[in-house]
Protein backbone atom coordinates (compact mmCIF):
# COMPACT_ATOMS: atom_id res chain seq x y z
CA UNK A 1 0.00 0.00 0.00
CA UNK A 2 1.83 3.62 -0.83
CA UNK A 3 0.96 6.42 1.02
CA UNK A 4 0.11 9.25 -0.50
CA UNK A 5 0.86 13.10 0.59
CA UNK A 6 -0.87 16.06 -1.34
CA UNK A 7 1.27 18.76 -0.41
CA UNK A 8 -0.45 21.28 -2.12
CA UNK A 9 -4.25 20.91 -0.15
CA UNK A 10 -1.33 20.67 3.24
CA UNK A 11 -0.02 23.73 2.34
CA UNK A 12 -3.07 25.93 1.53
CA UNK A 13 -4.16 24.36 4.84
CA UNK A 14 -1.72 25.37 7.17
CA UNK A 15 -1.63 29.23 4.86
CA UNK A 16 -5.89 29.28 6.34
CA UNK A 17 -4.48 28.20 9.80
CA UNK A 18 -2.22 30.70 9.66
CA UNK A 19 -4.62 33.73 8.65
CA UNK A 20 -6.72 32.63 11.43
CA UNK A 21 -4.59 31.92 14.12
CA UNK A 22 -3.14 35.77 13.06
CA UNK A 23 -6.46 37.41 12.61
CA UNK A 24 -7.75 35.38 15.78
CA UNK A 25 -5.09 36.93 17.77
CA UNK A 26 -5.41 40.59 16.60
CA UNK A 27 -9.37 40.26 17.71
CA UNK A 28 -8.43 38.27 20.93
CA UNK A 29 -6.01 41.31 21.87
CA UNK A 30 -8.88 43.47 21.31
CA UNK A 31 -10.54 41.67 23.61
CA UNK A 32 -8.35 41.71 26.14
CA UNK A 33 -7.83 45.41 26.66
CA UNK A 34 -11.57 45.37 26.95
CA UNK A 35 -11.93 43.10 29.41
CA UNK A 36 -8.85 44.86 31.47
CA UNK A 37 -10.79 48.03 30.69
CA UNK A 38 -14.03 46.76 32.17
CA UNK A 39 -12.15 45.67 34.83
CA UNK A 40 -10.64 49.44 35.70
CA UNK A 41 -13.77 50.51 35.04
CA UNK A 42 -15.45 48.59 37.77
CA UNK A 43 -12.53 49.04 40.22
CA UNK A 44 -13.38 52.91 40.11
CA UNK A 45 -16.72 53.03 39.82
CA UNK A 46 -18.87 53.21 43.42
CA UNK A 47 -20.63 50.32 44.46
CA UNK A 48 -23.96 51.95 44.13
CA UNK A 49 -23.51 53.53 40.79
CA UNK A 50 -25.82 51.00 39.21
CA UNK A 51 -27.70 48.30 40.19
CA UNK A 52 -30.17 46.18 38.13
CA UNK A 53 -32.06 42.65 38.67
CA UNK A 54 -32.36 39.86 36.60
CA UNK A 55 -36.12 40.94 35.81
CA UNK A 56 -35.28 44.04 34.20
CA UNK A 57 -33.29 42.71 31.67
CA UNK A 58 -35.27 42.95 28.31
CA UNK A 59 -33.12 40.55 26.35
CA UNK A 60 -35.78 38.16 24.84
CA UNK A 61 -33.52 35.47 23.76
CA UNK A 62 -34.36 31.76 24.85
CA UNK A 63 -31.78 31.95 27.40
CA UNK A 64 -33.69 34.94 28.81
CA UNK A 65 -37.01 33.39 28.78
CA UNK A 66 -36.06 30.13 30.50
CA UNK A 67 -34.43 32.48 33.31
CA UNK A 68 -37.86 34.00 34.01
CA UNK A 69 -39.40 30.60 34.05
CA UNK A 70 -37.44 28.48 36.30
CA UNK A 71 -35.58 31.23 38.73
CA UNK A 72 -38.04 32.36 41.89
CA UNK A 73 -39.02 35.52 41.92
CA UNK A 74 -36.92 36.52 45.14
CA UNK A 75 -34.03 35.57 42.46
CA UNK A 76 -35.27 37.35 39.47
CA UNK A 77 -35.69 40.28 42.21
CA UNK A 78 -31.84 40.26 43.97
CA UNK A 79 -30.12 43.47 43.03
CA UNK A 80 -26.70 42.89 41.48
CA UNK A 81 -24.32 45.75 41.26
CA UNK A 82 -22.64 46.85 37.77
CA UNK A 83 -19.50 47.45 40.00
CA UNK A 84 -18.94 43.99 41.18
CA UNK A 85 -19.97 42.54 37.72
CA UNK A 86 -17.36 44.28 35.81
CA UNK A 87 -14.46 43.50 38.51
CA UNK A 88 -15.55 40.25 38.79
CA UNK A 89 -16.58 39.49 34.99
CA UNK A 90 -13.60 41.31 33.49
CA UNK A 91 -11.25 39.52 35.36
CA UNK A 92 -12.88 36.49 34.32
CA UNK A 93 -13.17 37.43 30.87
CA UNK A 94 -9.53 38.65 30.66
CA UNK A 95 -7.88 35.25 32.20
CA UNK A 96 -9.99 33.22 29.72
CA UNK A 97 -9.08 35.48 26.55
CA UNK A 98 -5.42 35.90 28.11
CA UNK A 99 -5.33 31.25 28.04
CA UNK A 100 -6.78 31.74 24.38
CA UNK A 101 -4.34 34.32 23.14
CA UNK A 102 -1.14 32.36 24.68
CA UNK A 103 -2.59 29.44 22.87
CA UNK A 104 -2.75 30.74 19.76
CA UNK A 105 0.08 32.36 19.50
CA UNK A 106 2.08 29.15 20.45
CA UNK A 107 -0.01 27.60 17.31
CA UNK A 108 1.20 30.44 15.15
CA UNK A 109 4.83 29.17 16.20
CA UNK A 110 3.97 26.09 15.26
CA UNK A 111 2.25 26.70 12.28
CA UNK A 112 5.30 29.08 11.20
CA UNK A 113 7.57 26.10 11.54
CA UNK A 114 5.64 23.93 9.53
CA UNK A 115 5.67 26.35 6.99
CA UNK A 116 9.44 26.50 7.06
CA UNK A 117 9.20 23.24 6.31
CA UNK A 118 10.23 22.23 9.77
CA UNK A 119 7.85 20.13 11.40
CA UNK A 120 9.70 18.70 13.62
CA UNK A 121 11.95 21.60 15.02
CA UNK A 122 12.76 22.30 18.71
CA UNK A 123 10.69 25.36 18.10
CA UNK A 124 7.51 23.34 17.75
CA UNK A 125 8.45 20.85 20.50
CA UNK A 126 8.73 23.60 22.67
CA UNK A 127 5.63 25.21 21.76
CA UNK A 128 3.46 22.07 21.71
CA UNK A 129 4.98 21.75 25.65
CA UNK A 130 4.20 25.48 26.27
CA UNK A 131 0.38 24.63 24.54
CA UNK A 132 -0.11 21.59 27.56
CA UNK A 133 1.08 23.00 30.27
CA UNK A 134 -1.28 26.17 29.32
CA UNK A 135 -4.12 23.49 29.38
CA UNK A 136 -3.54 21.91 32.79
CA UNK A 137 -2.46 25.06 34.23
CA UNK A 138 -5.71 26.59 32.96
CA UNK A 139 -7.57 23.52 33.97
CA UNK A 140 -6.13 24.89 37.51
CA UNK A 141 -6.47 28.72 37.41
CA UNK A 142 -9.18 29.37 35.15
CA UNK A 143 -11.88 27.72 37.32
CA UNK A 144 -11.21 29.88 40.16
CA UNK A 145 -11.58 33.24 37.99
CA UNK A 146 -15.26 31.63 37.22
CA UNK A 147 -15.41 30.79 40.63
CA UNK A 148 -14.64 34.75 41.76
CA UNK A 149 -17.43 35.76 39.33
CA UNK A 150 -19.93 33.47 40.55
CA UNK A 151 -19.72 33.72 44.31
CA UNK A 152 -20.10 37.76 43.58
CA UNK A 153 -23.24 36.74 41.65
CA UNK A 154 -24.00 34.18 44.61
CA UNK A 155 -23.38 36.93 47.39
CA UNK A 156 -25.76 39.23 45.95
CA UNK A 157 -28.43 36.72 44.72
CA UNK A 158 -30.89 35.41 47.93
CA UNK A 159 -31.19 31.84 47.08
CA UNK A 160 -29.89 28.75 49.07
CA UNK A 161 -29.31 26.74 45.81
CA UNK A 162 -27.02 29.89 44.37
CA UNK A 163 -23.67 29.02 45.58
CA UNK A 164 -20.34 29.15 43.96
CA UNK A 165 -17.84 25.90 44.13
CA UNK A 166 -14.68 25.99 43.13
CA UNK A 167 -14.04 22.53 40.82
CA UNK A 168 -10.84 21.45 38.55
CA UNK A 169 -11.58 21.89 35.22
CA UNK A 170 -11.30 18.17 34.23
CA UNK A 171 -11.56 18.44 30.42
CA UNK A 172 -8.55 20.91 30.06
CA UNK A 173 -6.35 19.32 32.39
CA UNK A 174 -7.58 15.99 30.38
CA UNK A 175 -6.29 17.71 27.15
CA UNK A 176 -3.36 19.00 28.27
CA UNK A 177 -1.97 15.43 29.23
CA UNK A 178 -3.20 14.12 25.80
CA UNK A 179 -1.18 16.94 24.34
CA UNK A 180 2.19 15.99 26.94
CA UNK A 181 1.82 12.76 25.16
CA UNK A 182 1.76 13.75 21.46
CA UNK A 183 4.87 15.65 22.20
CA UNK A 184 6.68 12.31 23.24
CA UNK A 185 5.54 11.68 20.10
CA UNK A 186 6.98 14.40 18.44
CA UNK A 187 9.91 14.30 19.93
CA UNK A 188 10.15 11.19 18.62
CA UNK A 189 9.40 12.74 15.26
CA UNK A 190 12.67 15.23 15.91
CA UNK A 191 15.23 12.42 16.19
CA UNK A 192 13.58 10.34 13.59
CA UNK A 193 14.19 13.24 11.20
CA UNK A 194 17.67 13.97 12.50
CA UNK A 195 18.80 10.97 11.87
CA UNK A 196 17.29 11.07 8.10
CA UNK A 197 19.06 14.11 7.50
CA UNK A 198 22.45 12.24 8.86
CA UNK A 199 21.75 10.01 6.40
CA UNK A 200 23.25 9.89 2.64
CA UNK B 1 36.97 1.58 17.73
CA UNK B 2 35.21 3.12 14.81
CA UNK B 3 34.19 3.05 10.99
CA UNK B 4 36.18 5.71 8.61
CA UNK B 5 35.15 6.64 5.34
CA UNK B 6 37.98 6.63 3.07
CA UNK B 7 36.25 8.18 0.15
CA UNK B 8 38.72 11.43 -0.03
CA UNK B 9 41.52 8.61 -0.21
CA UNK B 10 39.97 6.72 -2.94
CA UNK B 11 39.04 10.08 -5.07
CA UNK B 12 42.80 10.83 -5.10
CA UNK B 13 44.22 7.81 -6.43
CA UNK B 14 41.32 7.75 -8.90
CA UNK B 15 42.11 11.34 -9.19
CA UNK B 16 38.23 12.24 -9.51
CA UNK B 17 37.03 15.72 -8.38
CA UNK B 18 34.03 16.08 -6.04
CA UNK B 19 32.12 17.52 -8.77
CA UNK B 20 32.66 14.73 -11.19
CA UNK B 21 31.93 12.13 -8.95
CA UNK B 22 28.27 14.21 -7.94
CA UNK B 23 27.43 14.31 -11.84
CA UNK B 24 28.58 10.55 -11.85
CA UNK B 25 26.80 9.45 -8.98
CA UNK B 26 23.78 11.95 -8.27
CA UNK B 27 24.60 12.87 -4.88
CA UNK B 28 24.81 16.44 -4.21
CA UNK B 29 28.52 17.70 -3.18
CA UNK B 30 27.17 18.95 0.07
CA UNK B 31 26.59 15.09 1.17
CA UNK B 32 29.18 14.15 -0.64
CA UNK B 33 31.02 16.46 1.38
CA UNK B 34 29.59 14.99 4.33
CA UNK B 35 30.36 11.66 3.94
CA UNK B 36 34.05 12.64 2.71
CA UNK B 37 34.22 14.17 6.09
CA UNK B 38 32.93 11.63 8.17
CA UNK B 39 29.71 13.73 9.13
CA UNK B 40 26.83 11.64 8.70
CA UNK B 41 25.41 8.84 10.68
CA UNK B 42 24.34 6.34 8.08
CA UNK B 43 25.11 5.57 4.48
CA UNK B 44 22.49 3.97 2.29
CA UNK B 45 23.23 0.35 0.42
CA UNK B 46 22.05 2.42 -3.04
CA UNK B 47 24.33 5.53 -2.09
CA UNK B 48 27.57 3.31 -1.97
CA UNK B 49 26.02 1.17 -4.84
CA UNK B 50 26.20 4.11 -6.93
CA UNK B 51 29.71 5.77 -5.51
CA UNK B 52 31.66 1.88 -6.26
CA UNK B 53 30.15 2.40 -9.00
CA UNK B 54 32.04 5.71 -10.34
CA UNK B 55 34.87 4.74 -8.49
CA UNK B 56 35.28 1.10 -9.58
CA UNK B 57 36.18 0.05 -6.07
CA UNK B 58 34.50 -2.30 -3.24
CA UNK B 59 32.48 -0.51 -0.33
CA UNK B 60 35.68 -2.06 1.77
CA UNK B 61 37.86 0.25 -0.30
CA UNK B 62 35.30 3.01 0.97
CA UNK B 63 34.28 1.82 4.39
CA UNK B 64 36.92 1.00 7.19
CA UNK B 65 37.32 -0.63 10.52
CA UNK B 66 39.12 0.54 12.75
Amino acid sequence: MTHTFNQKRFKTLMRIAQIITYVGLIFLSIAFVGSLVVFLVGLFIPADLVTFTLSEMTITNMFDMQLGMYLSEEVMNAEITLKSLFISGGLAMAANVAFVWLLLFMLKRVFNEVDKEKPFSQITIKSLYIISFLFIGAGFVLPIFDFILTSSLASQIPAPHFDANYGLDMGRIFVGFIILILVGIFQYGAFLETEYEETV
Amino acid sequence: MEIIVRLDRVMADRKMQLNTLSECTGISTVNLSKLKTGKVKAVRFSTLEVICKCLECQPGDILEYE
